[in-house]
């Protein structure tokens, strides 16, 4: 693996820590179980490397995983899921401003920089987000509300 | 239909898909018999419903990145071989030997590898929607010839290749 991939996945790993480590905390709060499994993943990139999961239990009822997905992922820099009973929610890791395009026109026979066009909008700041992908393209911040949200449109849990 | 429609009308067949699906769960969870009468649904346990409905949205997300695909690469050509006849027809003093060796690019150009008729949009597109649709040709190659002792090259979330697609599609219309 080059440097800069190494970079990249260290990068990865060291963001899903921090996501996992919230996640935990706020579980714990609301009396939730959190437990954790190791998996490999293979990537071209990085090759196969262990990464640990997350299992949410409420009194011994599996609601939901937090699987890692991969640091390989188009359009982000990395990318982890939260699966419950019946669906899926993506969470992506995205640096602020998030994937776009460089515009650029031919001026005076010069290729030059016109503008850049993003993909999503409201990513403000790096970090983990979720993006309203089946509507309008808009990204949310991944915190503590949103995360409850999600939790109960992939699994039976109910908020309380 | 124009380019990024048709590309448009798979995006929004897997929309209203991943709604259904949605709608069946919500049903499922709220116990609404009468909406699964007649659906394959009754009389199958509550979770192997739940896995089957899950494991329909993964083969789904893969599908439509398969689908949009072909109908990208699809309209790349047409573009490709139209923009040759152009060029035949608005040069007016062409010779025959003009003519032969266009007559021979157009008749080639569906053999053309997918990669390297997007390069040749390289002067004219943003260097990122280059990259980005490359990207998404090798993921839409491991989900069709899937090995599983390949690792995955990097994944592609459906609604970021609709995105990219449409509009590599958009700005190589404008290019020609």
């Amino acid at each position: 693996m080059n440097e800069t991939n190494e970079h990249l996945l260290k990068e990865y790993l060291q963001n899903v820590s921090v996501l996992f480590a919230n996640i935990e905390n706020w579980s714990v709060k609301r009396g939730l179980e959190v437990n954790t499994t190791t998996l490999e993943i293979n990537e071209e990139e990085y090759g196969t490397y262990k990464i640990e999961k997350l299992i949410l239990t409420d009194a011994g009822h599996s609601i939901a995983e937090i699987i890692p997905i991969g640091c390989s992922i188009v359009g982000s820099y990395g990318r982890v899921d939260l699966v419950g009973l019946m669906n899926r929610e993506v969470i992506s890791y995205l640096k602020k401003g998030g994937p776009y395009i460089t515009q650029s026109e031919l001026i005076d026979g010069v290729m030059k920089e016109v503008h850049k066009k993003y993909f999503y909008r409201d990513i403000n700041d790096t970090g983990w987000y979720w993006i309203e992908s089946t509507r309008l393209g808009r990204a949310k911040k991944f915190d503590e509300a949103l995360f409850f949200d999600l939790l109960a449109s992939v699994s039976d849990y109910e908020r309380a | 239909m124009s380019a990024p429609d048709a590309i448009g009308e798979i995006w929004r067949t897997y929309q209203v898909t991943v709604d259904c699906l949605e709608v069946a769960l919500d049903d499922i969870k709220l116990g609404r018999i009468d909406s699964l009468q007649g659906t394959g649904f009754m009389d199958t346990p509550i979770d192997v419903v739940r896995r089957d409905i899950r494991a329909s949205r993964e083969t789904l997300n893969d599908h439509t990145i398969l689908s949009m695909w072909a109908v990208f690469e699809r309209e790349m050509v047409a573009m490709l071989e139209s923009e040759t006849r152009n060029m035949l027809n608005e040069s007016p003093h062409y010779s025959t030997f003009n003519k032969a060796l266009l007559d021979k690019i157009e008749a080639g150009i569906e053999y053309w590898r997918a990669d390297e008729m997007i390069d040749l949009f390289k002067p004219a597109l943003p260097i990122e929607l280059i990259g980005y649709a490359k990207q998404i040709k090798r993921y839409r190659d491991w989900v069709a010839h899937r090995n599983p002792k390949k690792p995955s090259p990097a994944k592609v979330p459906p609604e970021f290749a609709y995105k990219v697609l449409a509009e590599v599609l958009k700005q190589m219309n404008l290019s020609c």
